[in-house]
């Protein structure tokens, strides 16, 4: 997880980041303002629910009075007091007209009951539709006790109707004696659509219901329903439940004041959440909106970072791989503008800085060239200057021997020849050293060579040698061809054979076997163009019969001036195989010995074998 | 009396050397005669017949010169390139005998049409034997071209 992220670009990750923090924000937003919508909203709701029971309840309260005062009015009605104060079929006809009277006006008066003073009942009509039958009155009559009150009773079922009872007094006009009561049974039967207007009136598909606050009968308006399931009796107080089919609904009830009845008002939770809900979806909606725009700023954001980012990058990738003269404009004056300036200058300065070293690395090329020149001044001065007294030295001790020899005694001629003798190896030592030195400093362009050709012409150079020791020298043909060079190589190949016939016993006849082997690996590293890797390697075998090398030794005798025997037992300057070992490295081989004291010795020279396309480069350096 | 036309010209500026060449061509058994000069002025001065050299019959033009390369005043190279510039003179048979084996040496002097390059041996037998190849060859096989006084 942690290597995916780090390897995601500055740009994605911006983009990663500034999405995300965009959806929590949005997320986080949400759900507050949605949650104190919701907590607004339910208050809001509780607090109208409560006032509107609370109103409607007053309402039902004035209504209740009111229906009692008309209730009181018809109880006036001079037919009623008549048949009350003297009962009888004429004041029976007359009550039962004017109440007739009063059905008309009014079809919620289901039945009207008249009691004498004892509450006994006397009289009973039935309206409109059904009457309240067996029903009794007889709580209502006790509630109505005083002069100017009256009494509404509890709500009653019959059938799907719900009844009440308003009771008042009947008593005398103007004096105020009793002469009986009356109840009026009245219907609640408002029509359905009556019923759904109060609800509209009230708002939030709330619903009215009203029923006794002992909870036995409940309407909703129409007709009689179960009991909320909810405390009636608790009011001012939001309560809840869940209605099947319709989830939790909010409910209020209020007791009605001088009446056994109490209200309740309920709506569903969800009616009241419905605009939260709205706007949480609107919200939702937004969201993604939302999202875009953050994803899109936050790519115009890294692309302004990443951008001149990414260009520095490839200018500093230019000026790593040396090309210096990448610029970058970014004109720009916040921290990457200052990054560039930073940038810039650092690159002006290392491009200085480089070309500085270029021009001392130039100057110390110079200089030396010009100590190499002089070096090799010095060497020709050498050979040239003290060649010139080595012939004086050699000629003249030589014209001693010969023209005046006989006048000269044995230690007068031993004392001549050992001038001669040592200006001859002074010779020999002044041509190794150049030769050391050519062989050190000269710049050799690699080539094919001919190996058979290379050993014909150093035998043919050492013919002297080979001839006066007689020495028998057998080259196993064919030899292949190396990369080389030819000069330098004849030079390694002629000391070679120079020490196998030298280093052998006087006695002994000098025997030089020379063979090419071809090897697969690593030729070695000379400092030479030519230190190749791999491929196939071509080693020359130069064995003798000689006197043989020690261990110990192997190494040593490849360094100059390293001589193992003394001039006298085997002349020579010490430097001929240290231009074998110095030539082999500057061709890019290598040169080694296997040999043991008194078994012979296998010098062996290697090189890269040379491949047919080598024909066309073969150059010749001229020197040597 | 100096036979004309067998004159060598040795332009050596080392006495040595100048002794050594001598005794080899007297070992070798060579008469013609030897005049040495030590410097690149005076073989210009011999070859031109000028000032010590005017008398040509004393100093004739030499059949061959043996011209050494590092000498005082004017280099052996110097003389070669201005002997090669004078209409009268110029096929005139010039060997280099030196000490150098120095290669810009050797190709400048083939350069300014050295007809020989040859290298002072250390040895004196050597010595001989070389001076007894020019005899051979320069002296007795080697046609000459017509050279006349400027």
């Amino acid at each position: 997880m942690r290597a995916l992220w780090s390897g995601l670009s500055i740009q994605r990750k911006n983009s990663v980041l500034i999405g995300g923090l965009v959806l929590v924000v949005a997320a986080t937003y949400s759900s507050a303002a949605y949650d104190g919508m919701r907590r607004t909203m339910l208050a809001t709701a509780g607090e109208r629910l409560r006032s509107v029971t609370d109103q409607l309840a007053g309402l039902l309260q004035n209504s209740s009075k009111q229906l009692i005062t008309l209730t009181r009015t018809t109880a006036a009605d001079t037919g009623v007091r008549a048949f009350l104060r003297s009962p009888g079929t004429r004041t029976r006809e007359r009550a039962t007209a004017a109440l007739r009277r009063i059905a008309d006006q009014t079809k919620q008066v289901a039945e009207v009951r008249l009691w004498d003073a004892h509450r006994r009942r006397v009289f009973n009509v039935v309206l409109n539709g059904p009457g309240a039958g067996e029903l009794a009155d007889t709580t209502v009559l006790l509630g109505a006790s005083g002069p100017d009150s009256g009494a509404i009773g509890r709500f009653r079922a019959v059938g799907d109707s719900v009844l009440f009872p308003v009771a008042v007094l009947v008593v005398d006009r103007g004096g105020g004696r009793l002469l009986g009561y009356m109840t009026e049974w009245r219907r609640v039967n408002s029509t359905p659509r009556a019923r759904d207007q109060t609800n509209r009136l009230i708002g939030s598909k709330s619903t009215l219901y009203m029923g006794n606050l002992a909870g036995d009968v409940w309407t909703d308006l129409t007709r009689a329903v179960p009991r909320p399931p909810v405390d009636v009796q608790e009011a001012h107080t939001l309560q809840r439940y869940e209605r099947a089919g319709v989830g939790t609904m909010l409910v209020a009830a209020s007791p009605v004041a001088g009446t056994p009845w109490a209200v309740v008002v309920e709506f569903p939770r969800s009616e009241v959440l419905a605009p939260a809900r709205t706007f949480l979806r609107r919200l939702a909606l937004i969201a993604p909106g939302l999202l875009l725009v953050g994803l899109f700023g936050a790519w115009l954001l890294s692309r302004g970072i990443t951008a001149p980012l990414s260009r520095l990058t490839g200018a500093a990738e230019a000026i790593a791989a040396g090309d210096y003269s990448r610029r970058i404009e970014l004109d720009r004056r916040d921290e990457l503008g200052r990054l560039e300036q930073a940038f810039t200058t650092m690159a002006a300065n290392v491009r200085e800085a480089q070309r500085k070293l270029e021009d001392k690395v130039r100057e110390r090329t110079v200089e030396l060239e010009d100590r190499n020149e002089e070096l090799e001044a010095f060497g020709y001065t050498i050979s040239h200057d003290l060649r010139a007294p080595l012939r004086a030295m050699f000629g003249f001790s030589q014209a001693l021997l010969e023209d005046y020899g006989d006048r000269l005694d044995d230690k007068g001629r031993e004392y001549a020849q050992r001038v001669v003798t040592g200006a001859q190896s002074m010779d020999l030592l002044i041509r190794d050293l150049l030769a050391y030195s050519r062989v050190s400093r000269a710049e050799l362009k690699l080539g094919r060579v001919d190996l058979s050709r290379v050993l014909r012409e150093a035998t043919t150079q050492l013919q002297v040698e080979v001839r006066s020791r007689g020495a028998r020298v057998r080259v196993e043909e064919p030899l292949p061809a190396v990369l080389g060079h030819e000069a330098t190589l004849g030079q390694v190949v002629a000391n070679l054979l120079s020490n196998g016939i030298k280093f052998v016993p006087p006695d002994r006849t000098p025997e030089l076997r020379i063979r090419a082997e071809l090897r697969e690996g690593k030729a070695g590293g000379g400092d030479a163009g030519g230190g190749t890797d791999g491929g196939w390697h071509l080693r020359l075998w130069v064995e003798d019969n000689g006197i043989g090398i020690a261990t110990e030794h192997h190494e040593r005798i490849f360094r100059v001036f390293e001589r193992l025997h003394s001039t006298e037992a085997y002349p020579g300057t010490g430097i001929g195989l240290a231009i074998v070992r110095k030539g082999m490295e500057r061709m890019g081989g290598r040169a080694g010995v296997e040999s043991r004291p008194g078994e012979g010795s296998r010098f062996w020279i290697e090189l890269p074998a040379a491949e047919q396309t080598h024909d066309q480069e073969r150059q010749y350096d001229s020197a040597g | 009396m100096i036979r004309n036309g067998s004159t060598i010209l040795l332009v050596e500026d080392s006495p040595d050397d100048v002794l050594l060449v001598r005794r080899a061509f007297q070992k070798a058994g060579i008469e013609n005669p030897i005049v040495a000069v030590e410097n690149g002025d005076e073989a210009l001065a011999y070859l031109n017949g000028t000032g010590l050299y005017a008398d040509r019959q004393k100093y004739p033009l030499p059949t061959l010169t043996l011209l050494d390369l590092k000498l005082p005043r004017r280099s052996g190279l110097e003389v070669l390139a201005w002997v090669r510039q004078h209409s009268g003179i110029k096929r005139m048979p010039i060997i280099v005998l030196t000490s150098s084996r120095d290669e810009d040496d050797i190709n400048r002097a083939y350069d300014l049409g050295a007809n020989s390059y040859l290298v002072k041996p250390v040895a004196f037998d050597d010595l001989l034997r070389l001076v007894r190849s020019l005899e051979g060859y320069w002296l007795s096989l080697n046609v000459r071209p017509d050279v006349s006084a400027a």
